[in-house]
């Protein structure tokens, strides 16, 4: 049948992605694999194979500890950035239009900036004779300096300030292509505020609201430098656990353990995330 | 097995640099130092490199600066064609250096400077070039009567003011190292020193991450107190940060910092002029002065400005205040220490 | 199961004249509406009083205020100046969820995420009704519009006029005083158009209620509002019965907008009792309504004759009565009637249309012809400005 040969116009032949796929087999899906066999050695000098010992060590009380403490530090900042970043992407659909590529362009400033100076930004803002202090001992509210940096509470803001564009946007994409009428609808139903925004806009946002946790998730709890630079050296999250045993000890193959189990959990949360995302999707635009 | 693990190792990190050459230092006759990052490499490109230059008629050479970690890396990497030809290590890395067979024994023998070297910095692996001290840093501005002890980090008037940095750096290490000794333990007695940091919590005001973020932490005014290295205090001090270094009187923590030879080196001859060079009074006295203040290892060294007043006299003096660690000792217990440290040291 | 009282039996609701008791009137009153910044008033105050169970048509050209007007009414925006009065309450204060004035928008904003039984009931949902009696009465609802069958069906898998059903089925169920409706047929296709307003009046007519729909199709007004108010940058130029609308405009604008109005310029011949009199365009002598108050013989006028008040001979045939000479250049077949495009000596060009009839002979292209006006016609002169 000559038919079959035909492809459509706009359709472009599979090879010309292996340049790509050959990249990413070479230097991401080897080097994983390899990072695999390392995990298996039982010391750090690499001369015992076939071991899980650095697994087991890996999920052990403490080392579960550490991860299940990081995840939560993610649900945490994942829920900081949602209130705050709806509530600013809920505001810029109802600011006048000439604001809004202003307040975009603002919202998207700090991805223009180095994490690290963001960071440091936030020692600024949080240290004993920082901002917030500063201005709380002026008005009289507290005696002495509170302490905020190198805690959960000045770890999580931070986090959810850094990774707040990555919240914004889609939940903006995601207002926006909600029918400004549907409020109308509602409310002319009878429906309040409230029920509106419960009934219908969140409904309707919820792509946009898990797109957004999913990217600040998988940053807050990946972001080694805040991590440590805001919560300090006694909080122990997953990237600086790798990093010690690699930088301080040298022990490649239980940092390898780690990272694959970390990797592994966080495609697993991904994955989660996608799933809702998939069965939202639904609702979106009839 | 060896070859299997190698193989894996050499791939591991860097194997895709064996695929570029231009990446790599495949020529010969071009000399590779990795040294330390910041001002460290700043000092070496100021005073070593022309020292250098003018003892090999002008030979290449190019500083590489990289944490230990990424040199013992990269030569592991590729062991049989090194990119890099002479290492800097902290006394930890430098262990692991040799351990895992990375580095080639100094020709002492033959060697001009060697013998002039304080008996401490003297290793057959790789000589010490210079000493890293740790004392006590603090706040002139907040704290009126200077410190004297290392003690005094644990009295009440500092609660919530010091600050210490966790077990990933050397510094942080040796302190512990430090104040296990101090209250009756030694490097194979730890258990007094993790008591101590337990103790020292309520006047903790941070652990950082790491002595750099140590730095900051006085300039945010958020650390009044804390262990801290003479050079990094020196650069803050420059920035006009108040801070000041004093040497308690149990003795300051001195690190040696040794250079190597990397095992197959194809500029085994450079890498010894460089490091002879780095050995000679005349370029430690260059690195003595402002602004490098690097503290001499080198006998032969006159003791001289700032490090003459606040560090040690001359090399008798430094003798009396310097306490040198045991730092085979400390490697092999690091690892449960570090664990230990991440389960116990919570704020 | 309880019967609502909204829902009156077809034979008691004839007409919108025996509208039931509980129906309510809309009163607008001098309602002004300014934007920050803008050069004039997008509703410039109109004024229009509804009787209970009337529907009422607004018509005017896009742009022309009357959704503004509508979304004023709804109580999604808020008018600068005015009142509005349903029954005998003002609502201006109450936010669109307490007026209990239903919408019907031009796309028909259901919410995508619920089905078509779920959109009904979800009114009443939101006034916490009991889940039996929210499925009852949405039932019910969906009955009224024959959609019961599709229930259960997502918005998205359903076609226009099914969309439109249960946008009505939805606006009803909480048995609002007044009914909006936003360009309701614009977004169907043409040939299930008349369908759904013949569908849509007999709902309104089954519930009773009073209702307001904005249309920019005069076509739609007339066929289906009780009265038609037409608008025209914000002001109200007449508001009447569809039929005095298109037999009496009062403005030109009116008559340009409601029907193809050949509109020429002319000047006044003679004036007579009752606004009656002649008007001459291009030389030939024409019977027209005076309607611009005070016109005097020698005014210039725009004199607007409808197509179908003209009829065609040919300039070979003897006439009889004054006629406006042309030749004829288009043809363009509409179904029931042909309209002809004719150029007139002077340039400008008239449409006429004709009836359709198998037995007539089409004029040609290119003939010369005579327009004339039918026996008893008039036009209408309006000031020329």
């Amino acid at each position: 049948m000559s038919t079959k040969k035909s492809l459509p116009v706009t359709a472009y032949p599979l090879w010309l992605a292996s340049p790509l796929a050959l990249a990413m087999l070479l230097f991401f899906i080897t080097p994983l694999l390899m990072l695999g066999v390392v995990s298996f050695y039982s010391d750090a000098a690499m001369t015992q194979w076939g071991s899980v010992a650095n697994w087991a060590k890996t999920l052990d009380g403490f080392g579960l500890t550490v991860l299940l403490d990081t995840l939560w530090l993610g649900v945490q900042v994942t829920a900081l950035s949602l209130v705050l970043g709806f509530a600013l992407a809920w505001s810029f659909l109802r600011m006048p239009a000439r604001l809004q590529p202003l307040i975009i362009f603002i919202v998207m400033l700090p991805l223009l900036t180095s994490v690290v100076v963001r960071t440091f930004a936030w020692i600024v803002i949080l240290g004993r004779q920082g901002i917030v202090n500063n201005f709380l001992m002026d008005l009289g509210l507290i005696e002495a300096p509170l302490k905020l940096l190198y805690t959960r509470l000045g770890l999580v803001v931070t986090l959810a300030n850094v990774q707040l564009p990555l919240m914004v946007l889609p939940l903006i994409t995601a207002l926006q292509r909600i029918d400004m009428n549907l409020s109308d609808a509602s409310a002319s139903l009878g429906a309040s505020e409230w029920q509106t925004f419960k009934k219908i806009t969140v409904p309707l946002a919820l792509p946009g609201v898990i797109a957004g946790c999913l990217l600040t998730f998988s940053a807050a709890i990946t972001a080694f430098i805040s991590q440590s630079l805001i919560g300090g050296g006694q909080m122990l999250f997953m990237p600086m656990y790798l990093y010690q045993q690699v930088s301080a000890l040298s022990n490649f193959p239980f940092a390898a353990a780690i990272s694959l189990t970390f990797l592994a959990t966080v495609i697993l949360c991904v994955s989660l995330f996608n799933m809702l995302g998939r069965l939202s999707r639904g609702y979106a635009n009839g | 097995m060896t070859s299997r693990r190698q193989l894996l190792q050499a791939s591991l990190t860097l194997g895709a640099l064996q695929l570029f050459p231009g990446m790599s230092h495949a020529q010969a006759k071009r000399l590779v130092f990795a040294t330390f990052t910041g001002s460290w490499e700043e000092a070496h490109r100021a005073v070593l490199v022309p020292a250098f230059k003018k003892a090999t008629n002008n030979a290449e050479i190019i500083l590489d600066p990289m944490l230990s970690v990424d040199q013992i890396a990269k030569v592991t990497a590729a062991r049989n064609n090194p990119p890099i030809d002479v290492m800097l290590h902290d006394p930890g890395p430098a262990l692991t250096a040799i351990d895992q067979g990375l580095v080639e024994n100094y020709p002492v023998a033959t060697s001009a400077n060697y013998k002039d070297l304080i008996a401490e910095a003297q290793e057959e692996t790789g000589p010490a070039i210079f000493f890293q001290v740790v004392g006590l840093t603090y706040n002139p501005d907040k704290i009126k009567t200077p410190p004297t002890s290392w003690k005094d980090l644990w009295k009440p008037e500092y609660k919530g003011r010091a600050g210490i940095t966790n077990l990933n750096s050397t510094l942080g290490t040796g302190f512990l190292v430090e104040i296990a000794k101090m209250f009756g333990g030694s490097e194979s007695n730890i258990e007094p020193g993790f008591k101590a940091l337990n103790d020292l919590k309520p006047n903790l005001a941070a652990v950082a991450a790491n002595p750099g973020a140590l730095a900051t932490l006085f300039q945010q005014g958020q650390v009044d107190i804390s262990p801290g290295n003479f050079n990094a205090i020196q650069i803050l001090k420059a920035r006009g940060v108040p801070v000041e270094f004093v040497i308690p009187k149990e003795g300051a923590i001195a690190f040696k910092t040794t250079i190597h030879i990397v095992k197959n080196s194809p500029n085994r001859e450079l890498a010894v002029a460089l490091i002879e060079a780095a050995m000679s009074p005349d370029v430690q006295t260059k690195l003595m002065q402002s602004p490098y203040l690097v503290v001499p290892t080198n006998s032969k060294v006159k003791m001289d400005g700032e490090i003459a007043k606040v560090l040690a006299k001359d090399q008798a003096d430094m003798k009396k205040r310097f306490v040198f660690q045991d730092w085979k000792k400390i490697n092999e217990q690091r690892a449960q220490w570090i664990e230990r440290f991440n389960r116990e040291i919570k704020l | 199961m309880q019967s609502s009282p909204e829902i009156v039996s077809p034979h008691a609701a004839q007409s919108a004249q025996t509208a039931p008791a509980s129906a309510f009137g809309l009163k607008l009153q001098a309602i002004v509406q300014r934007y920050p910044g803008a050069t004039s008033a997008a509703v410039d105050g109109i004024s229009l009083d509804i009787n209970a169970g009337e529907l009422v048509a607004l018509l005017g050209p896009s742009g022309c205020g009357k959704t503004t007007l509508l979304r004023i009414i709804a109580g999604f925006v808020a008018q600068t100046e005015g009142q509005i009065i349903v029954g005998e309450t003002a609502i201006d204060a109450l936010p669109p969820n307490k007026r209990e004035v239903g919408v019907v928008f031009q796309n028909y904003a259901l919410f995508p995420h619920m089905d078509a039984l779920e959109n009904v009931a979800y009114g009443l949902a939101c006034r916490g009704a009991p889940k039996e009696q929210q499925v009852a009465r949405a039932q019910e609802m969906l009955e009224l519009v024959q959609m019961s069958h599709l229930a259960k069906r997502l918005p998205r898998e359903m076609s226009g006029g099914q969309q439109q059903r249960v946008a009505l089925a939805r606006a009803l169920a909480v048995k609002p005083r007044i009914l909006l409706l936003d360009e309701p047929f614009a977004a169907l296709d043409k040939s299930l158009r008349l369908d759904m307003q013949i569908e849509v009046k007999r709902i309104q007519r089954l519930a009773g209620i009073t209702c307001l729909m904005v249309t920019h199709d005069q076509e739609e007004a007339q066929s289906m509002a009780d009265r038609v108010a037409v608008i025209h940058q914000g002001r109200l130029e007449q508001y009447a019965s569809p039929n005095e609308i298109y037999d009496f405009p009062r403005t030109l604008f009116v008559n340009q907008f409601v029907g193809n109005a050949n509109s020429l310029k002319g000047t006044v011949a003679s004036t007579a009792e009752n606004q009656v009199g002649t008007v001459l365009v291009a030389g030939v002598s024409l019977p027209a309504r005076l309607v611009s108050p005070s016109l005097k013989v020698g005014d210039s006028v725009w004199v607007c004759i409808r197509p179908e008040q003209l009829e065609l001979r040919a300039a070979t045939e003897r006439i009889e009565g004054p006629g406006l000479k042309g030749v004829l250049t288009l043809s363009l077949p509409q179904g029931p009637q042909v309209i002809q495009e004719v150029q007139l000596g002077d340039g400008a060009a008239i449409k006429v249309a004709q009836a359709r009839a198998s037995n007539q002979t089409m004029l040609s292209s290119g003939t010369a012809v005579f327009a004339q006006l039918r026996d008893g016609s008039f036009c209408q002169a309006y000031a020329y400005v």
